[in-house]
């Protein structure tokens, strides 16, 4: 067999996670899916309508939410020198278990919260009552407009999701407690760094003339290879912290 | 085969092996012996590939085990001291391994549950300490690796849980497997282990086995202390030294007295054994 990837050996590691997803995640992520009835039952209380926007907002949140939470809820204690040493031990190949790492963080994590937050959504508008009033114009979000533009769309919001989920793992296999909250902190530090570096620079002027020219297609582009970029980077990382953790 | 060559191994700013060569045959039952902090349970983790070598080599069957290649860690199986307790039942535990090892057999598993006397299909939290470790060494057993690690596995089992220990253990040894026993609970490995290694700080002071030992070493029970014994203790009834042998009497080893005596002469025994 393949000291690479053997895909045989793939489903087996997939079956192994999938029993932790669902005991380490499974509740929380009901949970998380569950909020819109929150909202539902607010809007009863204080009589008011949430606006179409408003709960568009509140899924693609929950979506940053839960793949920012999943590594460490699934894959928290794989780091730890005492808890981590059957991942470490498990036979398959560092690639084997950072594929069924990504597959359930990036994929699966964002996946089932947009469908099952949007079939929550859906159940409270079906109610006669309440601050749903019309089904969220969901499907109008990936279909308005024109083919390539559609997909490019598309793109962008993947792209987003897999460079949060890919710096949400990497901090995962990085840190050894209290992971979401570090990674979510040192990426604010990066993120104020790079503000200030483009401030002392003047490199505002290369980001504007890149980005807010008039072509939005071109910019989409452009967001979502440097989302792409900043996702292959972390995964890589994530995959070589795998490799290469001592315990 | 396990072999360690030059090896050189620590943590940030404590060296722990220097230049260390060992190696572990298949079909015996090595007892890892030491005293706290020589690096005993740092040379099941190397074994493991849990850690990586500064310097030198490790290698299980060629391998070097730090590569975590799936077809060595099938090989491999090590029960940690303070190991993490499964959030699980032992039955469903090892159900979820087994299919990542090609030997794994369910029904010795369920066999050495009952041989151990625990419930495999209780959950793990719901298990004493000890009766958790005999889930993790019914596991280990079963899952049929040819190496077996095995660190400090008498700790936190009862009296008569540690005779069942070296039952199933001795029971379950074979001519392709091989287990390393790393303890500083000598009596509770005595009778089971054979070779003995002995492990001081960033060496190895001793590698034989039982027959070289008496080979070399005689154990004198007797009224008084031996004349020229490089080792002596109290014991109910008189004493035992430790002397040379160079007639080659046998004798009866007590591991206990056996490490009291490498601890106090290191030199000489590394040159008698040497």
């Amino acid at each position: 067999m393949s000291n690479t990837f053997n895909i045989k050996r793939f489903n087996q590691v997939l079956a192994y996670d999938w029993k932790r997803f669902i005991r380490n995640f499974g509740i929380t992520l009901l949970v998380w899916i569950s909020i819109p009835v929150m909202f539902w039952v607010t809007s009863l209380v204080f009589d008011f309508e949430v606006a179409d926007a408003v709960r568009v907002f509140i899924i693609f949140g929950l979506i940053a939410i839960t793949v920012m939470s999943a590594p460490s809820r699934i894959y928290g204690k794989v780091n730890l020198p005492r808890e981590g040493v059957g991942f470490a031990m498990l036979p398959a190949t560092s690639s084997e278990k950072f594929f069924s790492m990504f597959i359930y963080c990036s994929l699966l994590t964002p996946f089932l919260t947009l469908v099952g937050a949007w079939l929550v959504d859906c159940l409270m508008t079906l109610l006669p009552f309440g601050g749903f009033k019309e089904f969220i114009p969901l499907k109008e979000i990936f279909t308005s407009g024109e083919f390539g533009e559609r997909m490019l769309v598309f793109l962008a919001l993947v792209a987003t999701t897999w460079a949060e989920s890919s710096a949400f793992m990497f901090g995962n296999m990085l840190f050894k407690r209290r992971k979401a909250g570090k990674t979510f902190g040192w990426a604010l530090l990066i993120l104020f760094v790079l503000v200030l570096i483009f401030e002392v620079t003047g490199g505002w002027q290369l980001f504007e003339y890149i980005f807010f020219e008039d072509d939005s297609v071109l910019n989409l582009l452009i967001y979502s290879i440097i989302m792409l970029l900043i996702a292959c980077g972390f995964y890589f990382g994530t995959n070589r912290k795998i490799k290469t953790q001592k315990y | 085969m396990i072999e360690i060559k030059n090896l050189d191994f620590g943590y940030k700013s404590q060296p722990v092996f220097k230049n260390i060569s060992l190696s572990f045959e298949k079909g015996n039952i090595y007892g890892l012996l030491g005293e706290n902090g020589v690096g005993k349970t740092s040379l099941l983790k190397l074994i493991s590939g849990l850690q990586k070598p500064a310097a030198g080599a490790c290698e299980v069957d060629g391998i070097a085990p730090f590569n975590r290649y799936p077809e060595t860690l099938q090989k491999i199986f090590f029960i940690s001291e303070d190991f993490a307790i499964p959030d699980n039942t032992p039955i469903n535990n090892v159900r979820e391994l087994g299919v990542f090892y090609p030997n794994y057999d369910e029904k010795l598993f369920t066999e050495l549950c009952e041989e151990l006397e625990v419930d495999p299909k209780r959950k793990y939290g719901e298990l004493s300490f000890g009766q958790q470790k005999k889930c993790l060494i019914a596991t280990a057993l079963s899952l049929n690796t040819d190496y077996l690690l095995l660190d400090e596995p008498t700790n936190g089992l009862d009296i008569p849980s540690k005779t069942l220990f070296r039952q199933v253990i001795a029971k379950h040894a074979n001519e392709n497997r091989t287990i390393i026993i790393s303890t500083h609970q000598v009596k509770d490995v005595e009778n089971l282990i054979d070779p003995i290694i002995i492990l001081d700080h960033d060496e190895v002071l001793l590698k034989a086995s039982f027959r070289e030992i008496t080979d070399k070493l005689y154990f004198d029970y007797g009224m008084d202390v031996a004349p020229e014994a490089l080792y002596s203790e109290m014991i109910p009834g008189g004493y035992v030294s430790v002397t040379r042998n160079p007639n080659h009497y046998d004798s009866k080893v007590s591991i206990e007295v056996l490490f009291n005596t490498v601890m106090k002469n290191k030199e000489t025994i590394k040159q008698i054994f040497g």
